[in-house]
């Protein structure tokens, strides 16, 4: 069957079953209603254990210290963690920029991947001994919370009936258990049959209230949102780059740098007095503060001036602004059009 | 420039030779007057001659312990053209600039004339300043006039003392003797020299000796101060009674009077020469909103700031 006429039957039927043994299973994800009861039943748990002997437990800062003490995992590390989140937006934004050269595209995409294996790998090591902690042994608890009420035999919560071998069978459900990825839901809001059903019915598609639906449910809805907001916005991207969820997130990121700019532009124009002033000095303080206003120009504006820079120097005297070639070529340049 | 806005990051602002603290924005139009000389028979344009640019700079900033142009006249004022702003821009590799770095561009523009000084005063925000140079030297100094180590004299900032003028800072004000009593809500001084110049044989650039720049005479200075209206009985007798009840003090409004505000760090904007040319009445409606009346002032060559 096509993965994404699974995917659209689960979220239509609001399940999907799993087999253990002789039990056909129906796993209901998440509704509102059951994560926020989980989620308290997480902080009486951690409010139970505040005052238990901390000898039974591995606190943070010592998990921490330990980490750091071994060598598995050091400031550095986490330094990097960051910039490759950092890189996978950058990347996503040149996936956008590149998105119709195809070697350049794939070059992309393989980084992407590697990256992504890397940041997982990161992540294993920074989560060393976690299983030790107080908050580990919440989510434990948390996750089996979930599962009792979310996991259905013949209409009848599974935990209900089976009173024995729990632990077993928490265990095996717990690993046949499947989330839908932001990716595989975007993936099935571009198939021809969902858009039929969402411009048919749009947000009562699963005919009930989004405050009943399930996750998964509302983040087809979501999602769909989003894309009928994008497919709404003036600068729309192709279809192709719509279709590719790497390459769409690059398109988001893009356009929201483009709105911070233009937000920062206007409240600049909103602080200087002289309206047709051609130069504005801003006051920058640190490197990230320079970038950012350096950010407001336009790329040949910028090569202009890293070139004045340069040429200035090579010179040990003082030179009309005029005569600095880059800025020379800019008067004129900017004289064409008169 | 022209067509498009270019965006500087700046490090710092000496003006004469000082660091100026407080500054919130500098602007700076070039006018780059270019001209093609035409020759017939080609179609090529075989040369084109540029004129020295002519610059006018706006800095605004916050008053911090001084203005910017601490004492004088206007007369003062207008006869001095040899102010000197330099503008520190890196760029975005650096932590810091620094003298022994070098890695720093310094825009230099000297022979500088007042063209406008404005001040606004509110009680709901900082007080602060306009001031509007114009000049015909636009220069890029590597070390020279525009060193930067005079940032290093920029006064240390302790986040417990005060350092920028609020409204508490106003210490005394006198708007002439004809107005009525009220809470001062808002004054707005501004005041523009139209400085021109006289070109000379010999000499591309404008000479910066005060025979060859000249302000537009008379300076006038406007003054525009808003009171939230107190239930005062000279209010009634003063603005709304009609001439012919023959209790209207017609005389003083036709009076040259004073204005002046006086500055807790002993700077002090005086304006002599007052006329009061209008008074602006808002407020007061249904909603609840107060009474503003807003004094609106002529005062001809009489800006002083001691």
């Amino acid at each position: 069957m096509d993965i994404n006429y699974k995917t659209l039957s689960r979220l239509i039927d609001g399940y999907y079953n799993i087999h253990i043994g002789k039990y056909k299973l129906k796993v209901v994800p998440t509704s509102i209603d059951i994560e926020n009861k989980a989620e308290k039943y997480y902080e009486h748990i951690i409010d139970e254990l505040k005052y238990d002997n901390n000898e039974d437990w591995l606190a943070e800062d010592r998990r921490l210290f330990i980490l750091q003490y071994h060598n598995i995992w050091l400031p550095e590390q986490e330094k990097q963690i960051e910039q490759s989140f950092k890189d996978i937006d950058k990347l996503k934004v040149q996936l956008y920029y590149n998105f119709h050269l195809v070697d350049t595209k794939k070059l992309i995409k393989d980084k992407l991947t590697q990256i992504q294996n890397e940041i997982n790998s990161l992540h294993y090591q920074k989560y060393t001994f976690y299983e030790f902690t107080k908050e580990s042994y919440a989510s434990m608890l948390k996750n089996r919370y979930i599962i009792e009420n979310t996991v259905y035999y013949k209409d009848d919560l599974f935990f209900k009936i089976k009173k024995r071998n729990r632990l077993y069978y928490f265990n095996r459900i717990n690993s046949l258990m499947e989330d839908l990825s932001v990716k595989n839901i975007r993936d099935l809001v571009n198939t021809e049959e969902w858009k039929n059903l969402w411009g048919a019915a749009n947000t009562q598609v699963f005919d009930k209230p989004i405050l009943k639906c399930n996750k998964e449910q509302k983040m087809a809805i979501s999602v769909s949102q989003m894309l009928d907001n994008i497919r709404q916005h003036p600068k729309c991207p192709d279809e192709d780059i719509i279709k590719d969820s790497d390459a769409l997130d690059g398109w988001i990121i893009h356009q929201n740098e483009e709105q911070k700019k233009e937000k920062r532009k206007q409240d600049i124009e909103n602080s200087i007095k002289d309206k047709n002033a051609g130069e504005v000095f801003i006051m920058a303080n640190s490197p990230e503060e320079i970038k950012s206003v350096m950010s407001l120009n336009d790329p040949q504006t910028n090569k202009d001036i890293r070139e004045m820079q340069k040429y200035v120097k090579t010179q040990n005297k003082d030179i009309a602004w005029q005569e600095v070639p880059s800025m020379r070529q800019r008067i004129l340049r900017e004289h064409k059009s008169d | 420039m022209g067509n498009q806005r270019v965006f500087y990051a700046c490090q710092g602002l000496a003006f004469n030779g000082k660091p100026l603290a407080g500054v919130q924005s500098i602007s700076v139009n070039t006018e780059n007057n270019l001209y093609p000389v035409e020759k017939f028979g080609s179609y090529d344009i075989p040369e084109i001659y540029s004129d020295i640019p002519r610059v006018r700079i706006s800095v605004s900033r916050i008053i911090d312990n001084s203005l910017t142009y601490p004492v004088g006249e206007f007369e003062d004022i207008i006869a001095d053209h040899s102010h000197k702003i330099c503008l520190f821009t890196g760029s975005d590799t650096l932590e810091n600039l620094s003298d022994s770095s070098g890695n720093y561009v310094a825009v230099f523009f000297k022979n500088l004339s007042i063209d406008s000084v404005s001040y606004n005063f509110n009680v709901d925000n900082f007080l602060t300043e306009d001031i509007e140079f114009i000049g015909f030297h636009k220069e890029i100094s590597p070390s020279g006039d525009c060193n930067i180590s005079v940032m290093e004299d920029l006064p240390s900032v302790e986040p417990s003392s005060q350092n920028v003028l609020a409204r508490q800072d106003i210490s005394s004000y006198d708007l002439g003797t004809s107005i009525p009593s009220g809470i001062l809500n808002s004054v707005s001084i501004s005041t523009t020299f139209n400085v021109n110049t006289v070109q000379e044989f010999g000499k591309a650039r404008s000479n910066y000796e005060k025979t060859y720049r000249y302000p537009t005479l008379p300076i006038v200075t406007t003054i525009s101060a808003s009171i939230l209206y107190q239930n005062d009985a000279s209010f009634d007798d003063y603005e709304f009674i009609y001439p012919s009840s023959g209790i209207c003090k017609e005389k003083n409004v036709k009076d040259k009077t004073s204005v002046s505000f006086n500055l807790c760090n002993d700077n002090s904007i005086e304006c002599s020469g007052c006329i009061l040319s209008n008074i602006d009445y808002a407020g007061g409606n249904t909603d609840g909103s107060n009474v503003i009346i807003t004094y609106n002032y002529n005062c001809y060559n009489g800006f002083k700031v001691s």
